[in-house]
């Protein structure tokens, strides 16, 4: 007898190494789309199945075969941690904070035990184990790659044309640029302070524009590269009045061959090694997407976003493979689209966040769909803020919600209706939209925190795995 | 964009507690529910044109699949028959007592009043029969109802419709699953999602005690038909098992069977008792001409006797699909396949 459990026991061990269940998860967004709070939550949840109910439209937790979760060393010891703990003590706090943005890439991998209800799995062993890893790096850095694809010149090209959108906040810059001779000899201090000029315009365009389209990503967000040369380099915005024999001709000590080296070595040490160690092996996707803030902003903002989105799906490899693609080169194979901030809207609002995700997406789910994969649009709340209710107002009845601003102030309010498609540009002059940021309470001690939807998120990201 | 976007309002000069959107509504649920049902997203995408063209279309296929209708004039008169009909026995009823109340002959008010007491039983039967009906018509439309919900946004009208399944499935806050999708249903829940969670944590739950005793009642004929001795006792004891599996699936799914209703699946019995004699003679006959011994003879029994049981499972299983209030969820429907390997295991 003792015998047949020990190899029984083996025969397990053997058939968990060997079949290596495990899952990369790409948490994608723009900057201030969520991708902190969403994986803070998605651990919170999971940690919690085994005490909780939190998470009824996950069916391997409404069926009770997700035993329990863990968190367990990341097998790539080159990353950072995650900072769940440090995430949550900023939620619990008092007063209460959104985690604070992300600055560095991290990782956590979470172990969950599981029974198998289909499949060989399931007379072979009691229980199965699904390895969850997951990336939390600065949404900016994701905006770099699309570079990966262009040479200087090219780039260059195409940030005349966004520049040209974006003038107001570019003056200075662009001044600078007037005196610029890309065919003198190099300059190291000129390239510095023009640099310095075209991060200045990139932080405006993000803070007073509300573009997200800024790149390259390390200029408002260097990480360890601050100051280093590698990051002095700028678009050559006025490329039209050079001959491109001339250009091509240009010294190896001129400014033109530098900006180009520099580009290429930023192309291919940080963004490169960026996808390389990060990007390039994903099963499953989700693209966080912040509708509102950009509504918030203008319809340019809108269309930028979008446009970005459509730019970063160009870097995802896309397909459904067989098994042994799977394991040498993985591609995803199911995406998710979500509009976060689900909770800053009434519920009678949530059709519209959907629809109007729709519109967003719509050029990147055409780049997903040619490939035939799994995809689905759905509006989430990874860590529920307010509290929606109705409300008595002058003899009538409005859905209404109940929060604490960011300054903590109490304020209960309908926050406006959300467009089922994007307005026309005359109406942010008339009208425009005003939603406002909540500060996350209602997170109780020792319970899982408050979502909308992110079971159904988990379900169709790891739900099948999970069978 | 034909409506102006709402602008956001702010409440801070009055304090009134929010009340959950759940709870509020002094709306009685049943009239919600009817005004909100109506409304179905798909239809909103499409252009009134193309709406008119489709109903105009469906109208005239209706019309050409619609039964011949009875000619109105002859159903008009058959009406007016039928009401004068009961205008007249009452009239008749209350002069023959009042008669014999004047005439003071009291068999004649016996009588009467035992033949009253006669009729209205029938009529009270008859009126329970129509109830009975329109209830099992009515978990026919709530599927449609159900369906009608997936994909839709709105809030109230699935708990309402929710609300009201569990009443018909005689289960109130006490019973640990109702309680159980209460709990986990919040304000946030689409109607999508809450159709689901009931689906999946209280009605899942009442498909298991159905399916339990789908396989309990599969194991007994099959049973019985391999130990039985006679052809026609055969027929009756499975029509007598399957009638009971029927009954108990009806009443686990709050559904009380009326006389129709039982009808169209006793049909659905009467082939499978068809079934049970037909295979009967094939198999003794076939046994005969090859003339096989005892233990050939018990096992072919004993095949029968599952091929028995599966018609019964099938039967079984087909009185669920009907009797359930939602359809089945994807992929979720019990299959024969699973009822057939429990058998099977029980028998070798």
């Amino acid at each position: 007898m003792k015998i047949v459990q020990n190899l029984t026991s083996g025969m397990e061990d053997l058939i968990n190494r060997g079949l290596d269940r495990h899952i990369r998860l790409a948490v994608t967004g723009l900057s201030r789309a969520g991708k902190t709070a969403f994986i803070t939550s998605l651990v919170n949840q999971l940690l919690h199945t085994s005490t909780h109910d939190n998470l009824p439209l996950l069916h391997a937790t409404r069926e009770g075969r997700l035993l329990g979760v863990k968190r367990i060393p990341q097998t790539n010891f080159c990353v950072p941690r995650f900072a769940y703990d440090e995430a949550m003590r900023d939620l619990s706090g008092q007063p209460p904070q959104w985690p604070s943005a992300t600055k560095d890439v991290s990782e956590i991998r979470l172990a969950l035990r599981f029974k198998p209800q289909k499949g060989v799995m399931k007379y072979v062993q009691n229980t199965s184990t699904l390895y969850l890893d997951i990336l939390d790096y600065p949404g900016e850095w994701l905006l770099d790659l699309p570079l990966l694809d262009m040479d200087y010149v090219t780039w260059s090209q195409k940030q005349a044309q966004v520049t040209s959108q974006r003038q107001r906040y570019a003056g200075t810059w662009l001044t600078m640029m007037e005196d610029f001779d890309p065919l003198a000899k190099v300059n190291e201090d000129q390239l510095e302070a023009i640099s310095r000029a075209y991060t200045q315009y990139l932080f405006d365009c993000k803070e007073k524009g509300g573009f997200h389209w800024v790149q390259p990503g390390r200029f408002v967000l260097p990480g360890d590269l601050a100051g280093a040369p590698i990051l002095h380099f700028f678009p050559l915005i006025n490329l039209d009045k050079y001959d491109a024999t001339a250009l091509n001709r240009a010294h190896k000590q001129s400014m033109f061959a530098m900006l180009q080296r520099r580009y290429n070595a930023y192309c291919k040490q940080v963004v490169g090694a960026f996808y390389r160690d990060h990007f390039s092996s994903f099963d499953r996707q989700i693209i966080l997407v912040d509708c509102l803030s950009p509504l918030n902003k203008s319809a340019e903002a809108f269309n930028d976003m979008r446009q970005a989105l459509a730019e970063l799906m160009q870097s995802f490899h896309y397909g459904s493979g067989s098994l042994l693609k799977r394991l040498f080169s993985p591609k995803i194979d199911k995406l998710l689209f979500a509009a976060t901030k689900a909770d800053h809207v009434t519920l009678d609002q949530h059709e519209h966040l959907n629809s109007l995700l729709q519109q967003m997406i719509k050029e990147a789910w055409q780049t997903a769909a040619f490939e035939g994969i799994d995809m689905d649009c759905t509006s989430i709340a990874s860590i529920q803020a307010t509290q929606s209710g109705i409300i008595q107002h002058k003899g009538k009845k409005y859905s209404a919600l109940k929060g604490y601003k960011l300054n903590n102030d109490p304020i209960t309010l309908y926050p406006g209706e959300v467009p089922k498609h994007l307005p026309e540009a005359s109406f942010w002059e008339q009208q425009g939209f005003s939603f406002i940021e909540f500060s996350p309470r209602g997170y109780v001690l020792d319970e899982p925190l408050p979502h909308i939807r992110l079971d159904k998120c988990l379900e169709f990201l790891i739900g099948d795995k999970l069978a | 964009m034909t409506e102006p976007i709402k602008e956001q309002i702010i409440f801070d000069d009055e304090r009134v507690p929010l009340s959950s959107s759940t709870e509020d509504e002094s709306l009685t649920p049943e009239t919600l529910f009817d005004e909100k049902v109506n409304f179905v997203p798909m239809q909103e995408q499409k252009s009134q044109e193309e709406q008119d063209q489709e109903k105009a279309l469906e109208s005239h296929l209706a019309k050409i699949l619609a039964p011949p209708r009875k000619r109105p004039f002859f159903k008009r008169l058959l009406k007016g028959g039928l009401y004068m009909t009961g205008v007249l026995c009452v009239w008749q009823v209350a002069e023959t007592i009042y008669n014999a109340w004047l005439a003071q002959d009291l068999l004649t008010i016996g009588w009467s009043v035992a033949v009253l007491l006669l009729a209205s039983a029938g009529v009270s039967a008859f009126i329970r029969e129509l109830f009975i009906l329109k209830r099992l018509r009515r978990r026919e439309k709530q599927k449609h109802q159900a369906q009608k919900f997936s994909g839709s946004h709105g809030v109230m009208p699935a708990r309402v419709f929710c609300q009201n399944l569990a009443k018909e499935l005689q289960m109130n806050k006490e019973n640990p699953y109702y309680d159980r999708f209460l709990n986990t249903l919040t304000d946030n829940h689409t109607e999508t999602e809450v159709i689901e969670l009931f689906d999946a944590i209280v009605l899942s739950k009442v498909d298991k005690q159905a399916l339990y005793l789908i396989k309990k009642q599969t194991k007994q004929s099959a049973v019985m038909v391999a130990v039985s001795p006679l052809a026609i006792a055969d027929i009756f004891l499975v029509a007598w098992c399957n009638l009971a599996l029927i009954q108990d699936i009806s009443k686990i799914y709050g559904v009380e069977l009326g006389y129709w209703s039982r009808l169209s699946l006793f049909k659905m019995v009467l082939f499978n008792m068809a079934f049970a004699g037909i295979s009967e003679f094939a198999i003794d006959t076939g046994i005969d001409a090859l003339s096989l011994d005892l233990t050939a003879k018990l096992s072919s029994r004993v095949a029968q006797g599952v091929g028995v049981g599966l018609i019964s499972a099938r039967l079984g299983l087909k009185t669920m699909e009907m009797l359930r209030p939602l359809s089945y969820a994807k992929d979720c429907a019990p299959k024969l396949a699973d009822i057939r390997k429990s058998l099977l295991s029980d028998f070798t």
